[in-house]
């Protein structure tokens, strides 16, 4: 199999959140569109690995292998993808543009 | 002197002219009213309050009076005006007083905006705060009332009053509206507390209104620290049963049962942020009335305060 | 020589005399404020008052207690603002592909410009045009973007579709506004036709955003049309108080602005609205310039015993209702009057039974479905 023709798509949390952390949970606030979220402990995770640099869903999907528990690690591409496409649908996380190729 | 002080003629000449002036702490209202019958309930439920001047500038003007017309003659009625905007239906004309709390209510709950204004009944005791959410089934007034005639000092019974620069719990100290059985279960609970008179039509069905303890009006101004949030929930079968509740779900359940939480953005978001942190967070289910208010104050005993925790 | 003019009801004289001079609030006692304070608010100006106040007296002059109100006016116009901006944010994806310019109007135009108008304002929805020949597509991507019409019944429907010049109302899930899209900024079969292709074609880009706005001229005459033409004037102190911001920006004192004001009123035939916005706006807010306009206006066209009848009855419904005072009767029979007409200027006559007779049938309707209703439960 060659080379993927595109770089893959990239993922960043929104600028200047908020967010108050108990114990597990999070309530995070989004500041552009004024509504305010509970995220649980994989959301969070996820949202400050995006909040960090935009990644990739491999990226993700590599990382969450490292904090699930080893009966769910099979399933961390399926966990990433539903993570990122939630949190996009919050309004918390956007795509951007893909990263520049490295052989140019 | 105090409104109890007053004759209700002395009462009914304020009403009808100048106005009474009513101070809860955080707002203060002004009632105008020609209805005779209204003067003596008020000296039953705002006895406590202080009789005080009525010029200045008020924070909500309420006007109760007959619905003009053909009406007055087949089913008479009356309606409430807030500050010259008629906002509810008409009651009938001798349900006048519960109409005059639900018109004050409606008018505190919109247009305070510099207030993040929770929907929860709040006490107090030692300047400690218990923030108890509003939601059906919770019995929230018949606790808070119970709370009351048991040495915890009233802040309000409807409205939670966070400061937004510091989530200190402010006092919007009104009279305390109970329904249906919770009037006698309150009569019983206390023979000395001060009720005013049932009114049996009302759509919530029968209501009458706890006057506030006079010394509980006194301290109207001083302000408290959040200290437990407790989401009460009464089941007649239970006893007495407390568990914790995790704080951000506590957050987004007091945000979720606010008046004004979602319009003040990042300041309610800091405010109530910064008041469950100080806050310990538990669900109360209780069928025992008297075993209810005993736990709480346990609780409350139990619970180092914010301060304590931080070493400061 | 002044045109004669009927003036603003006395009872408005302390939230006007507010507005004018709030620098000399810093004087006012807290009687002074009870005047005020429920009159400005029922106007829906709270909020451009506080902004007025703070910007001339400091927050420690004034008495806390009506610093609560002014904040709070404030902070509802903040989350307005904020909502309005979101929602401008959260279409954009929508619009793209779809033939511009998308032009903003009325407050989300002020709001997007940053003009001092728009601070301390309480707009409930956003205003936006497009052109014709885009509007179907933007409505399907936007309806594909889980927007909806608020009235979904077929008449209304077809109402605004034939014979108005926006879409009915349209809101989505977590936004605060409503949106109401726009492909002209009067009804088509309306008496008074403005050159929708100008504009279009004169419309100012809105710096560091996808949209535009009317330009200045265009953005005032439809203020003023919105105003005159297009409503019952009941309740509407706000919306001349933005027309006086508006002529104040030009500025009206300026005799050149006024020529261009004149002319660009004489292209879209708006030289009635235009004198009566005037009259008006001198006599409840002093705006300078306006006589002028009225003397250049003069001999154009503009009848002035027609508008000084209408702007009599507009003068009695314009400022905030107050059910505690006693005028509540003669308002009203005013309030019906302009109702009326502002139908008659919307429509044709035939069009105007058709629609009455319609909507008086629906209502018949409805009630007899009802009373069948509560004798069968």
């Amino acid at each position: 199999m060659g080379e993927p023709l595109e770089p893959p798509n990239r993922f960043a949390a929104v600028s200047d959140l908020r967010a108050f952390e108990f114990d597990d949970e999070a309530i995070v606030f989004d500041p552009v569109a004024w509504d305010t979220h509970l995220l649980n402990a994989s959301a969070i995770a996820v949202l400050d690995l995006l909040v960090e640099a935009p990644r990739s869903e491999a990226d993700v999907a590599r990382f969450l292998q490292d904090v699930l528990r080893p009966e769910e690690r099979a399933n961390a591409a399926d966990f990433s993808s539903r993570l990122i496409r939630e949190l996009s649908s919050l309004g918390l996380v956007r795509a951007v543009e893909p990263s520049p190729r490295a052989n140019r | 002197m105090r409104i109890a002080d007053l004759s209700v003629d002395a009462l009914l000449e304020r009403l009808s002219f100048s106005g009474l002036a009513l101070d809860f702490g955080a707002a203060r209202s002004r009632i105008r009213s020609s209805l005779r019958p209204l003067a003596g309930m008020l000296r039953t439920v705002y006895g406590g309050y202080p009789a005080e001047e009525s010029t200045g500038f008020f924070d909500v003007n309420i006007e109760l009076r007959p619905v003009p017309g053909i009406r007055r003659f087949i089913r008479p009625q009356c309606e409430v005006v807030c500050d010259g905007v008629r906002e509810l239906e008409p009651f009938p004309l001798d349900t006048p007083l519960p109409l005059l709390e639900w018109g004050t209510n409606y008018g505190l709950a919109t247009r305070l905006f510099c207030y993040l204004m929770l929907h929860a009944g709040v006490v107090e005791r030692g300047g400690r705060a218990i923030v108890m959410p509003a939601l059906p089934g919770s019995g929230k007034s018949t606790l808070t009332a119970a709370l009351t005639l048991r040495g915890f000092r009233l802040l309000s019974d409807e409205f939670g009053v966070v400061r937004l620069e510091d989530s200190r719990l402010m006092r919007m100290l009104r009279p305390l509206a109970l329904k249906n059985e919770s009037i006698d279960v309150i009569r019983r609970f206390d023979a000395s507390a001060v009720i005013g008179p049932s009114f049996p039509k009302t759509h919530k069905g029968t209501v009458a209104h706890l006057a506030p303890l006079a010394h509980h009006v006194d301290a109207r101004h001083e302000v408290a620290d959040p200290a437990l949030v407790v989401f009460p929930r009464f089941d007649a079968s239970a006893g007495v049963n407390l568990e914790p509740v995790k704080k951000a779900r506590a957050f987004a359940r007091l945000a979720n049962n606010s008046f004004n939480y979602h319009a003040l953005g990042p300041q309610s978001f800091d405010a109530l942020g910064r008041l469950v942190e100080e806050s310990s967070c538990w669900q109360l289910q209780y069928g025992d009335l008297e075993g209810a208010v005993a736990a709480l104050g346990d609780l409350l005993e139990r619970t180092p305060s914010s301060e304590t925790l931080q070493g400061v | 020589m002044k045109v004669p003019s009927a003036s603003p009801p006395q009872a408005r004289q302390p939230l006007l005399a507010t507005l004018a001079n709030p620098g000399a609030t810093a004087a006012y006692v807290e009687s002074q404020w009870d005047l005020v304070i429920a009159p400005t608010r029922n106007a829906r100006l709270l909020g451009v008052l506080a902004h007025r106040v703070f910007a001339h007296v400091g927050r420690s002059a004034l008495p806390a207690r009506v610093v609560r109100h002014l904040d709070s006016a404030l902070a509802e116009a903040r989350f307005r603002r904020q909502k309005t901006l979101y929602l401008l944010h959260t279409i954009t994806p929508q619009l793209t592909g779809h033939a511009g310019p998308w032009i903003l109007l009325k407050g989300a135009a002020y709001i997007a410009q940053n003009l001092p108008l728009s601070q301390g304002r309480l707009p409930t929805d956003v205003d936006l045009m497009v052109p014709r020949t885009s509007l179907d597509g933007v409505e399907q991507a936007l309806i594909k973007a889980g927007w909806e019409f608020e009235k979904k019944e077929e008449y209304d429907q077809n109402y605004y579709r034939a014979w108005s010049h926006e879409l009915p109302p349209m809101v989505a899930v977590g936004q605060a506004m409503e949106l109401d899209l726009h492909h002209t900024i009067l009804p088509p079969v309306g008496r008074i036709k403005p050159v929708t292709p100008r504009l279009f074609a004169d419309a100012v880009p809105v710096e560091g955003t996808p949209f535009h706005v009317l330009c200045p001229q265009d953005q005032l005459l439809h203020a003023i049309v919105h105003l005159v033409h297009d409503s019952d004037f009941v309740g509407r102190l706000r919306d001349l108080l933005d027309i006086d911001a508006l002529f104040r920006r030009l500025p009206l004192s300026d005799s050149a602005q006024r020529q261009q004001l004149i002319e660009r009123s004489r292209l879209h035939g708006m030289q009635q609205p235009l004198h009566m916005a005037a009259v008006m706006s001198r006599d409840w807010f002093d705006t300078p310039g306006c006589d002028e306009l009225l003397l250049d206006l003069a001999g154009s066209g503009a009848s002035a015993f027609y508008g000084e009848r209408v702007i009599a009855l507009a003068n009695r419904v314009l400022g905030p209702a107050n059910a505690s005072e006693g005028s509540e009767g003669s308002r009203h029979v005013a309030a019906r009057l302009l109702e009326a007409r502002s139908h008659w200027l919307r429509m044709p006559p035939w069009l105007l039974a058709y629609h009455t007779a319609s909507k008086g049938v629906r209502s018949l309707m409805q009630r007899a479905a009802s009373r069948e209703g509560a004798a069968a439960g």
